[in-house]
């Protein structure tokens, strides 16, 4: 354990000093804040068009974000940090792990700046509050990590572009799998019951058509999040193990 | 404090023992090959003692010693680091690695660096504030404890990369060619920290191509070529101390003949003929034998052979050996068509 958090805060550190991720909240930031604007553009739909945008720049986030890690993990390799490290009385699990809590500490610092800032945006802006919103941050967060332990699952076996590809790829594969448990053939049902449901952690619809969303649901979508990632980070941790760091 | 490891009695076990430790690795897609690239390494290293791996490019030295780290499986055969198997997290406490070519976090500074090495090490606070210092010192990088890696030379790279390796006082320490890139200070002051090593106990593998370096600092060595193992010993019984060679003039095919035995090897160049003899005692026996077929006239030229003349001897043998077994059987590669 005492391992696995010295990794995840050398992690967490070098993530905070990738400029990209600070230009992220900044851009992100600046549109939420133009949302004066959106009274112009919309004709009175601007509460709407701000959840909208807020969700879709929360889950914007925290994609990014998830992305880091497989590229994180292949620079340790090409550096040969990971060589170094591994040469240590430290277990490739626990360096795996490490990886992965870094970065889902670091998404979910930068989701709650971004909930924070756009909550009060909203407040100021539009007078509206509404909770669902603090939901479907929730959510997002949930996708994060599922993303998260899907790019580490990649970076296991994978050099990091066909990782971080194969993440995005399974992200909008994922986006649709309920539609694949209505199929027929055999091979669909297959996909269904393997693939991440992303669909289920997307209550971004629902909080645009201003519909209320049950907690029970947010509830349910958070423990598969963490459920399925764990499933991830377990195969993950098999094939980093059987690795050659060549 | 460092986590202690299970103690064992250190002076009766070899710093690394190796037995038919084999690597294979498959290339290609379709049509899948097999190639060995360590095969059947038996291989002992006592403790307190500098060991030179050599071998040309691609001989497997590399492959070696990520598998005596465990950052490769072996496809076959065990080994032991300090009396525990290579996998064995204990093992890896009490051991020190330089990778070959190793650029490491280039966003940390070096002591940030080694503070992070010293945290896996488990090592405390206060511990690993000590050592930092005492071994920034060592590698003569104290002035740049401030600097971020990403700025360092290729030698400081080596030298950050030798801290981290001796952060933890390694019983054993392995260098994967730790005398790359170094101008010739820096290969003084790594020879100089090696030997250091040594003297007060510590056993020291590692790589390298630099020839007269390894001669001049180890006590055993290694030559491995195309991942077998072709020589291994102490410098001292591998190269002899002398080599004597008779040089005549025209020689029948029956003296040749009853020098053979004698010889490591005759060859003729015009009318001069060189006879290499296996052993610089057998001089008057093989001056003997010329003189009964009417040679009066001998040239003795005694050399000392360097590990370099050793090296190239060894590997050209290994090579003639292996074309003459390979028209009679090919395996080295298989193939497997899928």
């Amino acid at each position: 354990m005492e391992d696995m958090i010295v990794i995840c805060r050398t992690t967490y550190g070098r993530l905070l000093r990738n400029r990209s991720l600070y230009f992220l909240l900044l851009a992100v930031l600046v549109l939420v804040a133009a949302g004066s604007l959106y009274a112009d553009l919309t004709g009175g739909r601007q509460k709407e068009l701000m959840y909208d945008a807020g969700g879709a720049l929360l889950l914007l986030a925290g994609l990014l974000t998830a992305l880091v890690a497989p590229l994180d993990i292949a620079r340790d390799l090409r550096e040969k940090t990971v060589m170094t490290l591994l040469s240590k009385p430290l277990g490739r699990s626990q360096y795996l792990l490490g990886k992965f809590l870094g970065v889902v500490w670091l998404g979910t610092l930068n989701l709650l700046i971004l909930t924070i800032g756009i909550l009060v945006i909203l407040h100021t802006s539009t007078d509206a509050w509404r909770a669902d919103f603090i939901q479907v941050a929730l959510t997002t967060w949930a996708t994060m990590v599922m993303a998260t332990a899907l790019g580490v699952l990649f970076a296991s076996f994978l050099p990091e572009i066909p990782a971080a590809l194969l993440t995005i790829v399974v992200y909008v594969i994922g986006q649709s799998t309920e539609k694949l448990a209505s199929a027929k053939p055999a091979l669909a049902q297959l996909l269904f019951s393997v693939l991440p449901n992303f669909s289920l952690l997307d209550l971004k619809t629902e909080l645009g058509n201003g519909l209320s969303i049950p907690w029970a649901l947010v509830i349910i979508a958070m423990g598969y999040a963490v459920i399925y990632s764990a499933v991830l980070l377990s195969l993950a941790t098999i094939l980093f193990h059987r690795r050659d760091l060549a | 404090m460092l986590r202690l490891p299970k103690l064992l009695p250190l002076q009766r076990v070899n710093a690394i023992e190796t037995s038919g430790l084999s690597k294979e690795y498959t290339v290609g897609w379709r049509n899948q090959t097999r190639v060995l690239v360590l095969d059947n390494l038996d291989l002992a290293v006592s403790q307190g003692q500098i060991y030179g791996f050599l071998g040309p490019n691609g001989a497997g030295k590399s492959t070696t010693i990520k598998l005596l780290l465990g950052l490769i499986t072996p496809t076959s055969g065990s080994g032991m680091l300090l009396g525990l198997p290579i996998h064995d997290k204990y093992a890896r406490e009490r051991v020190g690695f330089l990778p070959e070519d190793p650029s490491f976090c280039s966003y940390l500074k070096a002591a940030e660096f080694l503070d992070l090495c010293g945290k896996v090490l488990h090592m405390d606070r206060a511990t690993r504030k000590q050592r930092i210092a005492e071994t920034l010192e060592m590698v003569g990088l104290t002035a740049k404890a401030k600097t971020r890696i990403a700025e360092f030379s290729r030698g400081m790279l080596q030298r950050i990369g030798l801290a981290q390796a001796l952060l933890n006082r390694p019983d054993l320490v392995v260098l994967d060619e730790p005398l790359n890139g170094l101008d010739p200070y820096g290969r003084k002051e790594l020879k100089n920290i090696l030997v250091g090593q040594k003297t007060v106990g510590k056993t020291v593998f590692f790589s390298s191509h630099i020839l007269s370096d390894v001669q001049e600092m180890c006590d055993q060595v290694g030559i491995l070529n195309r991942g077998s193992l072709i020589a291994h010993g102490r410098l001292k019984e591998l190269l002899p101390a002398r080599n004597t060679t008779l040089v005549v003039e025209d020689l029948s095919l029956d003296t040749v003949n009853r020098l053979e035995p004698l010889a490591s090897s005759i060859s003729r160049e015009h009318h001069h003929w060189s006879i290499r003899l296996t052993q610089p005692g057998l001089k008057d026996e093989a001056s003997a034998i010329l003189r009964q077929t009417g040679v009066s006239s001998i040239e003795v030229h005694t050399t000392v052979e360097t590990l370099e003349d050793f090296f190239f001897r060894r590997i050209e043998e290994d090579n003639l050996q292996r074309g003459a077994n390979a028209t009679a059987a090919p395996v080295s590669a298989t193939q497997n068509s899928t």
